[in-house]
């Protein structure tokens, strides 16, 4: 996990809002950046620290809901906290199914806003870890040879080595070889660590 | 007295009320101020004058009994009961020998209808009531006996107004001073003139209930034009409340810490204080055009007109996707209008052109609100969209009502312009655009120097 401290991105079109809102987050010691506009945000790096997006539903150009689609589909996955002058049950079903954290109406109060901020940031936090750690399942399975990894998804399913030999067409001998490696570049102790390295992969 | 003369039989109350003609306490609501009440008033006076001497000419050699004495005087009285019910009979006006209104009565000179139960019964019951002497009233009439003694009223003749066999009101001529008696060809003369100005009268009110739902139905059709703006509305209230809570917020936060920064408070009260304006224009921006009332013809810049109707729909278009542009002209005229009814026509003309582009379809969605002058110089708005267009089996009906080509469309938006257009001595057009959609357009003549 990084040391970056959670950054409140918030997006809005109306300026007194975004200053409005920036004040109150500022003074609940949060690290606050607007934005004026979905397109305007889509322009930035990606944050890579937690982090949570405040996301007015209507805006002009791209709405709300259409941003989080473009997240979705570019596998940018963000917590949101929708906040709407008028969000209609569609609207809000949609926003939700989609992993919105909440959906609040405007005027939004300051508790219910750093609620769910808190909220959304702690589940980014989550992600954040449990993304790295995939990423770093991933890196290591990476490393196994094509060989290696057929025995690394026998093993996993609690085979005997000499059952992998048979399964592969390879003695047991060799299995025990590549077995080995597999535990090695895993970084796995044991086989049970072993198996829920492969559930995260 | 003479016996009542034959009239048509009174049929019953009538069962709603005859504006235009009602008294200043029965005036309605929308006549706000005391001044728009006077002049309605005034107004209603004079339009009786116009009409009870007009009748007067109508009925063959009418010579009323004046006196030649100096202190003698017929009045004429015209009462309306507005709503059926006895209510004040109103001092209407006063003729001289000639037969013609010099002026109407001051408005405080009113009579209480309870001072003439007797005749008010009468009158109702659609009888001509012919007192000649005083001593000719029967003893029920004792309080009319005493009412004329004090208003110095010797003869009176009333003959009743009736409207489709209705009684609205009466017309009551007394004499001041000298007591003289009415000849039975002067009752059927004056009884003639009852009914000329009775059908005159309810000729008016025909007018007048013909305006009310006109008006009736442009109030209507702005509250379901709002509706469909709901949403945008509600957004547009939410930005400013939305600022203002997080502001207030803020500054209560900065309130309960340990060090006071003034400079900031001062800053955030300044803001709470331009989002509450912000607010405040959205509601008088809701209010002026959902008013209801009377039109008021004064000169107006169509593109300010253009232009608010602009600002109201500007969040409906963003959600919809629509790009809108104005091109209003620099040297636009003042044309002659009434500002509400004019909004109307541009926000059904808008929100139709919204409405024609909601279909999915290829190309950009735009919509421009242009001002100008068309050749005969007439003032001219046209709202263009880049929808499908209008069939042409559609054409030359889209300003029916009730004629819609939308599945959830009411037929009225269009019909509702067509009328108020007409109602301003206007045009109303439509036609196809050469590079796809429609435009709707609109022309008014030009406010003449007078008016400006």
């Amino acid at each position: 996990m990084t040391a970056v401290e959670p950054l409140v991105l918030v997006v809005d079109d109306d300026p007194s809002v975004r200053k409005g809102l920036t004040r109150l987050l500022a003074l609940a010691d949060y690290a606050v950046e607007t934005y004026a506009s979905a397109r305007e945000f889509l322009a930035r790096e990606p944050y890579p620290g937690p982090c949570c997006l405040v996301l007015d539903v209507r805006m002009p150009g791209l709405t709300g809901i259409q941003l989080q689609e473009i997240l979705a589909a570019t596998g940018r996955r963000m917590s949101i906290v929708f906040v709407s002058g008028h969000a209609d049950v569609q609207t809000s079903v949609k926003a939700m199914k989609a992993g919105a954290v909440d959906l609040l109406t405007k005027p939004v109060d300051v508790q219910d806003l750093i609620d769910a901020i808190q909220r959304a940031v702690t589940k980014d936090k989550h992600d954040l870890a449990s993304e790295a750690r995939l990423a770093e399942v991933q890196r290591r399975v990476g490393l196994l040879t094509p060989r290696e990894v057929e025995v690394f998804a026998h093993v996993v399913t609690g085979m005997m080595n000499k059952q992998v030999g048979a399964a592969l067409g390879i003695g047991e001998k060799t299995v025990k070889v590549h077995r080995a490696r597999v535990m090695e570049k895993m970084q796995a102790g044991s086989v049970a660590e072993l198996v829920r390295l492969a559930d995260w992969a | 007295m003479t016996g009542p003369q034959p009239v048509r039989r009174f049929l019953g109350r009538p069962d709603r009320a005859y504006p235009g003609f009602v008294p200043d306490d029965a005036m309605p609501a929308n006549a706000r101020t005391r001044s728009q009440r006077r002049s309605r008033s005034a107004a209603s006076r004079l339009w009786l004058i116009q009409a009870l001497t007009g009748a007067m000419r109508v009925v063959p050699n009418l010579d009323l009994p004046v006196s030649k004495a100096a202190n003698s005087q017929v009045s004429a009285y015209v009462t309306i009961y507005p709503d059926g019910t006895t209510s004040k009979p109103k001092l209407v006006f006063e003729f001289t020998r000639d037969g013609t209104a010099t002026r109407s009565w001051a408005v405080e000179e009113w009579v209480e209808a309870g001072e003439f139960p007797w005749m008010t019964a009468r009158l109702q019951r659609g009888e001509v009531i012919n007192v000649s002497h005083l001593e000719e009233l029967p003893d029920e009439a004792a309080v009319d006996r005493r009412s004329y003694l004090a208003h110095r009223v010797k003869p009176q003749v009333a003959v009743p107004l009736l409207v489709s066999g209705i009684v609205v009101g009466g017309l009551i001529f007394s004499t001041v001073g000298a007591e003289r008696a009415s000849s039975d060809e002067l009752i059927q003369q004056l009884h003639l003139l009852g009914e000329v100005f009775a059908n005159a009268l309810s000729r008016k009110q025909g007018e007048l209930e013909a305006m009310r739902l006109r008006q009736e139905l442009a109030h209507i059709g702005r509250v379901s034009a709002l509706g469909e703006l709901t949403a945008s509305l509600a957004h547009e209230l939410s930005q400013p409340l939305t600022a203002i809570l997080s502001n207030a917020q803020a500054a209560q936060r900065l309130l309960a810490g340990d060090v006071l920064d003034l400079e900031k408070v001062r800053e955030i009260l300044g803001d709470i204080v331009a989002d509450d304006k912000r607010a405040a224009a959205v509601i008088s921006g809701l209010r002026a055009l959902l008013k209801k009332g009377e039109p008021e013809f004064v000169p107006l810049d169509l593109n300010e007109i253009v232009g608010a109707v602009a600002w109201l729909i500007r969040s409906d278009t963003i959600m919809r996707n629509v790009s809108m542009s104005l091109e209003l002209a620099s040297d636009l005229p003042a044309a002659c209008g009434d500002r509400v009814q004019l909004q109307q026509v541009v926000l059904n003309l808008v929100l139709n052109g919204l409405e024609a582009m909601r279909e999915p379809h290829a190309g950009a969605r735009t919509l421009v609100i242009r001002t100008g002058r068309d050749a005969a110089g007439a003032v001219r708005v046209t709202v263009q969209d880049s929808g499908p267009g209008i069939a042409s089996k559609d054409l030359g009906h889209i300003f029916e009502p009730l004629y819609t080509t939308k599945r959830e469309g009411l037929g009225m938006g269009l019909a509702i312009v067509h009328t108020i257009i007409g109602a301003h001595g206007g045009t109303v057009g439509a036609e196809n655009n050469p590079d796809g959609g429609a435009s709707f357009r609109f022309t008014l003549p030009v406010a003449s120097e007078k008016e400006r």
